[in-house]
């Protein structure tokens, strides 16, 4: 879940953002405002970089390239959508629209370090081979596919992931279902 | 297996080895981005910047080492880097626009494969006419200012149109297997990428 949101406005040219420490950074946001907010979020960038790269030093470009377009667009954020919506365009439209990094996914690198809660479990073995499989399987699906299965995840409404793809709810609710029946399937051959 | 399953591991995982620190990205800010497009805008001000330097130096010599008989040649040069700039404008604008990395995902695709396209289109026709034109200028400078040899017989004048002829039909397919070995495959990707949200 992303921890910034953007909740009201002083203004439509100064937005203002609350921050999880409940602080209210008005717009235009310093470039100190910016790295926190990029700091605070930086989990779901890593996560984006991890399903469209193969190699740590792609992972890495991608990060920032995605870290430059946001600061690049951040001076004309004027707070018509939400600030995670904003986000998450932009990180996934560098992402998906990278074709150099895309002909060179050979192998799958998903980088995560296991959870605490799941690391006391008793089954953790059993749903850290479950989450590998897992991982294998989205890297098969394509990119978009891959998109929809990151903000399903990340528990967006299907109302925000159409706001961030552009693909309409119903669409999107179709096919969220084929994507699950195809990992479902993907898991079962492994 | 569940996808819906995995939602809570998906939350709590941290990328392991990956949490970039405020100092690292304050570094990562001060880099230059790196994607085909930008990268192409800044070749585009390099080249642009090398036209206007270049002809206009040679337009300046021409004019003062020859100014009874390269007059005009001096003003073909000029007209000529004008249409260069006009050119890497166009072309620019149509890269400003191509990008809208704030926009939803199907309509930057959408946008990037439309103006691309129009891109293409451009340098094509830009990279074909150009053969033709420095040809024509040539061929104007040659007869009207060098000494009368060859002769300027009709013979002349069909040796002169045929090589033209050859000349824009090469540049023509030449300028078409580059553009489709540039961006060919790159459209093709995009293409592809749209498809996808389009797929039953």
């Amino acid at each position: 879940m992303l921890k910034a949101e953007c909740v009201m406005f002083l203004d439509m040219r100064r937005p203002i953002i609350k921050t999880n420490n409940n602080q209210n950074l008005a717009i235009p946001l310093s470039q100190n405002d910016f790295l926190n907010l990029v700091e605070e979020n930086q989990g779901i960038m890593h996560k984006i970089c991890s399903l469209y790269t193969s190699t740590p030093e792609d992972h890495q470009d991608m990060y920032q390239e995605i870290v430059i377009q946001l600061w690049r667009s951040f001076s004309s954020f004027r707070g018509e959508s939400k600030f995670s919506t904003w986000m998450y365009r932009i990180a996934l439209n560098t992402a998906i629209s990278d074709l150099r990094r895309q002909g060179r996914r050979v192998k799958v690198v998903f980088p995560e370090k296991p959870p605490e809660q799941l690391m006391a479990d008793t089954s953790y073995a059993e749903k850290e081979e479950q989450w590998k499989q897992l991982s294998v399987a989205i890297q098969q699906l394509g990119e978009i596919e891959k998109a929809i299965v990151v903000l399903y995840l990340e528990d967006r409404s299907y109302e925000e992931m159409e706001e961030i793809l552009g693909i309409n709810t119903n669409n999107l609710r179709v096919k969220m279902n084929r994507i699950k029946e195809k990992l479902r399937k993907l898991t079962k051959e492994e | 297996m569940e996808l819906d399953n995995f939602k809570d591991t998906w939350k709590e995982m941290v990328p392991g080895e990956m949490k970039t620190s405020k100092e690292e990205l304050l570094v990562m800010l001060q880099q230059k981005s790196q994607r085909p497009i930008a990268r192409m805008k800044r070749n585009i001000y390099w080249e642009a910047g090398a036209v206007i330097v270049l002809y206009s130096l040679a337009a300046l010599m021409n004019y003062f080492l020859n100014p009874m008989f390269f007059a005009e040649m001096s003003i073909m040069l000029l007209v000529i880097g004008v249409l260069g700039l006009y050119y890497y404008y166009r072309k620019l604008k149509l890269l400003k626009e191509m990008e809208c990395v704030q926009c939803e995902v199907k309509s930057n695709l959408n946008r990037q494969v439309t103006l691309l396209e129009k891109y293409i289109r451009f340098y094509f026709f830009a990279g074909t006419v150009l053969a033709p034109l420095v040809y024509l200028v040539s061929g104007y400078l040659i007869i009207n200012k060098l000494p009368v040899y060859p002769p300027r017989d009709a013979s002349f004048y069909i040796l002169f149109a045929v090589f033209g002829i050859i000349l824009t039909g090469l540049s023509y397919y030449l300028n078409k297997w580059y553009v489709a070995k540039l961006y060919g495959q790159h459209v093709a990707q995009l293409r592809n990428l749209l498809s996808q949200f389009d797929e039953e």
